[in-house]
C-alpha cells in the first residue's frame, strides 16, 4: 500500500535519512525503532510532507506523494498524529476532534457526529472533557485526543510518533491497548515508539534506525531472534 | 491649562474615537501575525486607498453607500492582490525578508496614492447632518458614534466568526499552532490570503468612517499603520483581544497627553508608548510571558 524507496531526507545541513527503503501492506503495523535523534520523527514527518526529501520515492498505491504538501497528503489519506501531541490548546476537545475531519468537512458535513461518537467510545474518557480547553487536560488524555484527531481525519494509513513518550505506565498500556484495537479494526498503521517492547507486542513488522539508516528490518520475531545488537537495543529500553 | 472636568471628557471622547480606529488596525495586525508570523506593515496603506477610493468613487458620481461598499472591495482585493503577487511568492524566505517586503509594498502603494490623489487633503461627509451632543460639559459629534459603532460591531462580528464557525475556528486553529493545522488539512496560504484581504476590508472601513472627522490624504495611512502596530504591541502581539484594549488605550493616552502636553508631541507619544511597553514588559499587557 505504501511504498519507501531510497529515501534521503536533510534537516537542514544534517542528512537525518540515508536510503530508507521499506513496505508497508493494507491491515499491518509496522513499529520503527531507534535511539533518539536517529531520525524517526523525520522520516514520519517526510512521509506526511513536513520536510521535503533530497531523494527517493514516497508512494501510495503507486502514486508519488513526494513534494506534495501536508494539508495535501492528509486528503490523500495519510494523517499524521505528530510528536508532542501538538493540539490546539485553547480550542476544547470537541472542537480539536471535530477540526481532525477539516479536510473532508465541505462534502461531510453531516457525518461529523458521528466520527465524534465512534472516537469518544473509542476513549470514553474524553467524553465529559468534550467543552475542556485542550491544554487543561492531562498528558495522558491529552494523547488520546491527538490520536482522536487523527482518526477524525479517516486516513487510510495513521502515522504515530511516541505516543506514548512522558505518560505514566498504565496511560502507556491503554495506549497501546488502543493501538491493538485499532489494528484489529483494520487501520493500517505507523507507530515510532522507544519503548521495545511494547510497541513490538502489537507490530506485524518492525525496523529499525540508526543514524538515518535502516539497519534491521523484519517481524518481531525475527528482529528479536537475530541480532545481538537489537537484543542489546531492547535492553536498554525495557 | 488646567483641564475642567468637561474637558477630561472632551480628551476621552476623541481618544476613544481615534482608539477604535488604532484597534482595528491592530487587530488586523494581529491576525496577520498569527496566521502568517509577519507584520503587514503596508497595511496603513490600506486605510488610505480605502478612504481615497471612496472619494473618488463619489465624485464620479456614486451614492455614499454604494461608494463607500465598493471602495471597501477594492481596498480588499489590493490586499488579495499584494498577498498572491508578493507574499505568496516568497513564503519561503525569512520572516524578516517578509516584513520589509511589505514595507516595500507600502512605499510603493503611497507613492501610487501621491501620484492618483495628490497631495491635497480630500474630504467625505458626515454619515449623518445632525447637531453635535453635549455630554456633561463635552461636545461629542455623530460621527464619533459611527466610528464606535463600527468597532463594536465589526470586533462583534469577529469574535462571533472565531467562536461560533468552523472556518473561524480552523483560523483559529493554524494562529495557535500552523504545524498541526497543516496537518488536518488546513491551508495556511489560504489563510494567508484571508488574511491580507481582510486587512484591506477592515483598514478601507476604518478610513471611511474616520475620514469625516480628520481629512483624508495620500499618506495618512503611514501614522496610523504605525499606531495600529503600537497598539499590537501594547497588547501582546498575537492576543486579539489585547490588541483591541491596546488600541483604545493608545488613543486614551494620545488624546491626555495632547490635551495637557505642547501639542508637537502628540505623535511622538505613541512611540514613548511603545518604548516603555518594550522595556518594561516587553510582552504586552495581555501578553503571556
Ligand atoms: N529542526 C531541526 N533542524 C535541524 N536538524 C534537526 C531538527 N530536528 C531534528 N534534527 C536532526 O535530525 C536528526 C533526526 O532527528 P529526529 O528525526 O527528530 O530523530 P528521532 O525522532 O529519531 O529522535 C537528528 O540528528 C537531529 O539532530
Ligand atoms: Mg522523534
Amino acid at each position: 500500500m505504501l511504498t519507501v524507496r531510497n529515501l534521503t531526507v536533510f534537516r537542514g545541513h544534517i542528512q537525518a535519512l540515508t536510503d530508507v527503503s521499506f513496505d508497508v501492506s493494507t491491515g499491518d503495523v509496522l513499529v520503527i525503532l531507534g535511539a533518539n535523534g536517529a531520525g524517526k520523527s523525520t522520516l514520519l514527518g517526510a512521509i506526511a510532507g513536513l520536510y521535503p526529501p533530497r531523494n527517493g520515492e514516497i508512494l501510495l498505491d503507486g502514486a508519488l506523494l513526494n513534494g506534495l504538501s501536508p494539508e495535501a497528503i492528509v486528503r490523500k489519506g495519510l494523517c499524521l498524529v505528530p510528536e508532542n501531541r501538538q493540539l490546539f490548546p485553547f480550542l476544547s476537545v470537541r472542537d480539536n476532534l471535530l477540526l481532525g475531519a477539516f479536510h473532508r468537512y465541505r462534502r461531510n458535513r453531516k457525518g461529523l457526529d458521528g466520527d465524534l461518537t465512534k472516537i469518544v467510545t473509542l476513549f470514553p474518557a474524553l467524553q465529559e472533557k468534550l467543552n475542556s480547553p485542550a491544554h487543561t487536560l492531562s498528558g495522558g488524555l491529552q494523547q488520546m485526543v491527538a490520536i482522536g484527531r487523527g482518526l477524525a481525519a479517516d486516513p487510510r494509513i495513521l502515522l504515530m510518533d511516541e505516543p506514548s513518550i512522558g505518560l505514566a505506565p498504565l496511560v502507556v498500556k491503554e495506549i497501546m491497548q488502543t493501538i491493538r484495537r485499532l489494528k484489529e479494526q483494520g487501520h493500517t498503521i505507523i507507530l515510532v515508539e522507544q519503548n521495545a517492547r511494547a510497541a513490538l507486542s502489537v507490530a506485524d513488522r518492525a525496523l529499525v534506525l540508526e543514524r538515518g539508516r535502516v539497519t534491521l528490518s523484519g517481524t518481531p520475531g525475527e528482529l528479536t531472534k537475530s541480532s545481538g545488537l537489537f537484543t542489546a537495543y531492547l535492553g536498554k529500553h525495557r | 491649562m488646567l483641564g475642567s472636568e468637561s474637558q477630561y471628557v472632551q480628551y476621552l471622547f476623541s481618544g476613544l474615537t481615534l482608539g477604535s480606529i488604532y484597534a482595528l488596525i491592530a487587530l488586523a495586525l494581529v491576525v496577520t501575525f498569527n496566521i502568517t508570523g509577519i507584520f503587514n506593515l503596508a497595511i496603513g496603506e490600506f486605510v488610505t486607498i480605502g478612504a481615497l477610493a471612496a472619494v473618488t468613487l463619489r465624485d464620479v458620481g456614486c451614492p455614499n453607500v454604494l461608494a463607500y461598499i465598493l471602495a471597501v472591495i477594492v481596498a480588499g482585493l489590493v490586499g488579495t492582490l499584494m498577498e498572491r503577487a508578493t507574499i505568496n511568492p516568497a513564503r519561503k524566505a525569512s520572516v524578516l525578508t517578509l516584513i520589509i517586503i511589505t514595507i516595500g509594498v507600502s512605499i510603493a502603494l503611497r507613492g501610487a496614492a501621491l501620484l492618483i490623489w495628490g497631495t491635497h487633503p480630500h474630504t467625505l461627509p458626515a454619515f449623518v447632518h445632525a447637531a453635535p451632543l453635549n455630554f456633561l460639559g463635552a461636545v461629542l459629534i455623530p460621527q464619533s458614534l459611527f466610528v464606535l459603532g463600527l468597532a463594536v460591531v465589526a470586533v462583534g462580528l469577529l469574535f462571533t466568526f472565531f467562536d461560533f464557525t468552523f472556518t473561524g475556528k480552523a483560523v483559529r486553529a493554524a494562529m495557535m499552532n500552523r504545524t498541526a493545522a497543516q496537518l488536518v488539512g488546513i491551508n495556511p496560504a489560504r489563510l494567508s490570503l484571508f488574511a491580507f484581504t481582510f486587512s484591506g476590508v477592515i483598514a478601507a472601513l476604518s478610513g471611511i468612517f474616520i475620514t469625516p472627522i480628520t481629512t483624508a490624504t495620500y499618506d495618512m495611512g503611514f501614522m496610523l499603520g504605525l499606531k495600529g502596530f503600537v497598539a499590537a504591541i501594547l497588547g501582546g502581539v498575537t492576543n486579539a483581544t489585547g490588541a483591541i484594549i491596546g488600541g483604545v488605550l493608545l488613543g486614551v493616552i494620545e488624546a491626555f497627553a495632547a490635551g495637557t502636553l505642547p501639542s508637537g508631541l502628540k505623535d511622538a507619544i505613541a512611540m514613548i508608548v511603545m518604548i516603555v511597553v518594550l522595556l518594561t514588559r516587553p510582552t504586552g499587557i495581555l501578553g503571556e510571558r
